[in-house]
Parts: structure tokens; sequence; C-alpha cells
């Protein structure tokens, strides 16, 4: 990892400060600049990984906004003041992923962007007053918000024959909440605009009255089925602050666990695929698998959705020997039905009729959009922080990262099937090669640094977690969940298909709606 | 094939159990309602400050557990492992909400 001279050479003419901490090159610059600078770094590859703001009136007499890049395997941090009442340049005409960002900053801090292409709200109810922004520090969390009827302007495409299919918030079946509004005419959809938010609970907001080791509990509780990456990356970012390393059995314990919890959403994503191909046989069987994985969790945790296993510092519960050797005969066995369940679903051509060819999300897009996780490395965008940014055991592991080219159903359903055959690999070699020692390190003191990164490759890609420590508890805690980078790819890869294709694309992605709206 | 299949068919088990004349087998490290044993305590707090849903709490006659706050985290039975344990008890409910406080008595 090394940066590009060049570049360096480039930032640093434009920048007020540069400074590098650990793994992360920290710039610090104008409001002018701020805009050139990130688009000089993302123009020559340079990856939008979050795009947040701060609220420090108090000390800097500014709010501050980060944006913070991936470029070739460094992360780079661009800080720039921003002033309230002063509209701050829009960064999305020329970064298009920071699209959403700036509309759930506008709607949390009350800045706008401007220039923004589409400035409506993004993360707060419809009827949320416009004049009160959580996140900012004097916003009083204690009294009750009045409501104020607003509505929200869907986009509108008018034509002849041309029809608008409004599906949800509330969808049948046990799913979470999201309004989809189809533009269609005749069968093909020619439009998607997918609107969040109806599941936002201040998880941020909340995570700044919640002392460290409470913090834990919260994250693992932001979206259901992420709660180890979630609880991991929180841990990691809390470790960072205090400067304290989790002892290497329990990095391999945490690697173990990160990859059962990847297993479960894997098996059970593929099975859901197989289930909206109307193909019943390898779905059922899927979720047998996946449910046998839940248990196995169950068993060597004491938590079906590995919760109460991470802390800051190490890990809860240790994987002794007997639950070693009879967790490998489990995984051997798993493997083995595993193999079936893909070639039967994998050779047959109804199925792959179904699959190939559906919901295309091109690599331009997904790399426009700055999607991540199984959803980008199908559209052949070779991404995966388990590589990039190495964390707990990942480095003394050895696994592939697959690609695919297609970007259609097809492409996401043979990543994730070959991610499966990987984590299990990666789970046996962590059995393997797992350190004596204890789990867990005392988690004491005052935090030494003011700021941590951490990003975790969760089931459904990169997990972020930043913060601006405290004392006590975090003074800021910025959370960027996988989903809400891959949102827009869906609303892009299903134009053009039939309606009925929509819940089968929809699987394929396997957003989560909690882990966007936060 | 038709026998070979008809047998297999024949030998397999029920997967389901009879709940509740039957009860299920709980893993060892199942996380059920926490349970104090209060000759031990010594009213340090510690469980409590520890709790990030406040669902314990001291009263009169000992401890009292609020069922309907508890998220199951553990982190009591971790900061206090000489008093309490995550119990393997998972049948919890009740007709009303005080029936959800629990308390856990010295003596």
């Amino acid at each position: 990892m090394s940066f590009n001279d060049g570049l360096i050479r480039k930032i640093s003419s434009m920048a007020e400060r540069l400074e590098h901490r650990g793994e992360l090159l920290h710039v610090a610059t104008s409001r002018d600049q701020f805009v050139d600078l990130v688009d000089i770094i993302h123009k020559v590859g340079g990856r939008l990984v979050s795009l947040h703001a701060t609220d420090e009136r108090a000390t800097a007499e500014s709010f501050m906004m980060y944006a913070i890049l991936d470029h070739d395997g460094c992360l780079i941090e661009v800080v720039s003041p921003v002033w309230d009442g002063v509209p701050f340049q829009s960064l999305v005409p020329r970064v298009h992923a920071a699209n959403w960002y700036e509309r759930e900053i506008q709607d949390m801090f009350g800045l706008t962007p401007h220039g923004h292409p589409d400035p409506r709200p993004l993360v707060l109810y419809d009827d949320w007053p416009q004049d009160t922004f959580p996140l900012r520090k004097d916003f009083d969390s204690s009294i009750d918000i009045p409501r104020i009827p607003r509505e929200y302007k869907y986009r509108h495409m008018e034509g002849d024959g041309v029809f608008e299919i409004p599906v949800g918030p509330v969808h049948a079946g046990v799913i979470e909440p999201g309004h989809f509004r189809f533009s269609v005419a005749g069968e093909p959809i020619m439009a998607l605009e997918i609107r969040l938010g109806y599941v936002h609970r201040g998880v941020e907001k909340l995570s700044e009255t919640m002392p460290y080791h409470k913090g834990v509990i919260l994250a693992e509780r932001i979206s259901g089925d992420t709660s180890a990456a979630h609880s991991a990356a929180y841990c990691q970012s809390v470790e960072q602050l205090f400067e304290i390393k989790a002892p290497e059995r329990a990095e391999y314990i945490r690697t173990i666990i990160l990859e059962l919890e990847r297993l479960y959403n894997h098996l059970g994503d593929i099975s859901g695929i197989a289930l909206d191909t109307a193909f019943a046989v390898p779905a059922a069987d899927g979720y047998v698998l996946r449910e046998r994985v839940l248990e196995l969790n169950e068993w060597l945790t004491g938590s079906r959705l590995l919760r109460s296993i991470n802390t800051i510092g190490g890990v809860n519960k240790d994987i002794d020997r007997d639950k070693s050797a009879k967790l490998l005969s489990h995984l051997v066995d798993l493997r083995l039905q595993f193999e079936r369940l893909s070639s039967t679903m994998m050779s047959s051509v109804s199925m792959l009729d179904r699959v190939e060819g559906t919901g295309i999300l091109s690599k331009e897009n997904a790399r426009s959009l700055g999607c991540v996780g199984p959803i980008a490395r199908a559209s052949g965008v070779d991404i995966d922080t388990r590589r990039d940014h190495p964390y707990a055991a990942y480095p003394d592991m050895s696994f592939r990262i697959p690609l695919q080219k297609s970007g259609d159903v097809y492409a996401r359903t043979v990543v994730r099937i070959d991610e499966v055959r990987e984590s299990f690999a990666i789970i046996e070699q962590a059995l393997d090669r797992i350190p004596n020692g204890s789990i867990c390190t005392e988690f004491t003191g005052a935090p030494i640094k003011t700021t941590a990164l951490s990003l975790v490759e969760a089931s459904r890609g990169e997990l972020m977690h930043w913060m601006i420590g405290e004392e006590e508890k975090p003074f800021r805690h910025k959370i960027r969940d996988p989903s809400f980078c891959n949102w827009l790819g869906l609303e892009l890869a299903v134009r053009g298909d039939i309606v009925p294709d929509f819940p089968l694309v929809n699987k394929s992605f396997s957003l989560s709606y909690a882990g966007n709206d936060l | 094939m038709i026998l070979k299949l008809l047998r297999r068919l024949l030998g397999r088990r029920s997967r389901t159990i009879q709940y509740p004349i039957e009860q299920p087998i709980i893993p060892a490290e199942f996380m059920g309602c926490p349970e104090a044993d209060m000759n031990r305590c010594d009213r340090c707090d510690q469980c409590i400050a520890s709790c990030p849903v406040s669902a314990l709490d001291f009263v009169d006659e000992g401890l009292q557990l609020d069922l309907s706050l508890c998220v199951f985290c553990g982190e009591c039975a971790r900061v206090c492992p000489e008093c309490i344990v995550m119990s393997d008890k998972f049948e919890l409910a009740s007709k009303s909400k005080e029936g959800l406080k629990v308390v856990f008595t010295y003596g």
C-alpha cells in the first residue's frame, strides 16, 4: 500500500493540512477546494466510501464535512468546514455516488447542497418539521416532535399508456417496509423510484448517548441479519480509539463468526432466488441448510443471529477443541449438501432461462453509484474489504474473490454460490490455525485517539463505522451500511425488465431496509 | 429404486417434537432468562449499570428484572458472573405486564 506520488503532490497543493493517521491519509482543506479535491481523487479511480457531516460548532465554530475515499487500497479522508445557512457546493454532478449522502446530510443537519439535481428529503418521515435537524447537537431528543403534513413529490412519467404501480410500504410477507413506484408502459418497467426511511429509528443520534460498552449492543441491532458485522465494526472502531488490540485468538473467532453470518445470509439469498423463480425444491433444501447454520450458530454461541459475541477488546465466547471438531464435521456435511443444491439449481434450464439477462447492472453504473459487495462483484467491480483493508484474521487466510461480468441475477447467484464455498474454506482454515491464548483484553482507560474508521465486509458488502470519540461515548458515530450504496443500483437494474421480474431482481440484490434507514 | 426410496421414507424420524409434552433440547450456550443468586449479591450496582435497556433495578425485596425490556444480551451475567447466569428458561410469557417483572429475593 503506497500512495501515488503525483496524486499526493496534487492533493498537498490544495490541502491546508496533510496528516498520516495510520492507514488513513487525513486531508484538511477549505470549502472552495473540497469539491475539486474529491473530484481529483475520484477521477483517478478513488471510490467514495462515505460522505458525512458532524456538528462541531462548539469547538470549530462550524459544521464539518468528511468525504472518505478508497484509492487503490489507500483510505483518504478529506475534511472541510460547512457553515449554517450557507449552501455548500454539491459533489453530485461530478461524483454521482454522493447523491444520497448529501440528501441525508440535508435531512439530518439542515445543510443545503447547492446544485444537487434531486434535493428532496431522504431519511426523515414526510411529516417531520422542516426546521428540525436531529443530528445537530442542540436537538433535544426528549421532546415530542410535532407532525406537519407535507407531501413527498415523486417523479412522474407521462405519456399515452404509461401507468404507475405503487407497491408498499407495507408488503405481503415478513419483509421490511419500503415504497416502490413503477412507471410502466405495458409489461416493461420504464422507471422505478424507491422511497425508504420507514424504519428510521435515529440510531446515530441514539449512539451518541450510549456508553461504548452499551453501544455494541445497539450496533448488533442496527440490521438484524448483520449483527456480527455491525458489532465487529463498532468494536474495531472503539478499539482504535482506545488503542487496544484484541488477542489473536479473538480475531480468529471473530473471523469464524463473520463467515458464519455470511454463510447463513448467502444460503438464504440463494434459496430466495430459487423460490422467486418458482423452483421450490432447491429453495426448500436451501432453507433447510440455512436453518442448520442458524442452529449451529446457537449451539456454538448461544445466539442464532450471533449476537452478544463481539465485545470491545475481543469476544465473549470461546470455541474450544470439542466445539471446533464438531463444527468441522458439520461443515463437511453442509458442504456436500450445498454442492448438491448448487448443481440442482445451476443445471436447471428453466431456472437459468429466468435468471440470465435479468436485472442487469452494468459495470459503469455499479462503479459510478459506488455499489459494494456481491452486487458490485457480480458486475465485475473487483472490491472486497477482506482483501483490500484486511481486519480480524483475514490477513492470514487464503481465499478467492469470485467475480462475474454479466451483472445479471445469474451473476449475483453465482457470486454468492462461490462465496459460500470460500466461506466454508475460510472457517476451516481459521479453525485449523486458531492460536491459543485469551479471548479478550481488558477495556479500560480513556480514549487516546479522537477519530476511528473501521471497515468490515458484511454479507452485503463493505460496512463502515466511523467515529469521533469522547471520554465515555461517541461524539459522532457514522454508520454506512452496504445497502445504502446498493439501493440505487436496483433502480437502474430493473429498467427494461418486466414487472414480474422485479421480485427476483430485488431478491438478488437482497438489501437491508433497517441498515439503510438507520 | 422405489423400494429403496420407500425404505428411506419409512425410516425417517419425525423432525418435530410434541411440545409441551416433550421438551426441546436446549444448547448449553443458550441465553435465556437471566437468573440472579441474591445470596451472593453485594449490591454493587454493576449489573444495573451494565444493562443497556435499564431492565434491572433494586426493589425492597431484592433485584427486579423487567422482562418486557430485557434483550437477553447477557451483559449483566458478564459483569457479575458470581451472581447472575443466563439460564435455559425460555417459557417467559405472561398475561399481564406486571407478570413480566421477575424479582430475585434475598435469602
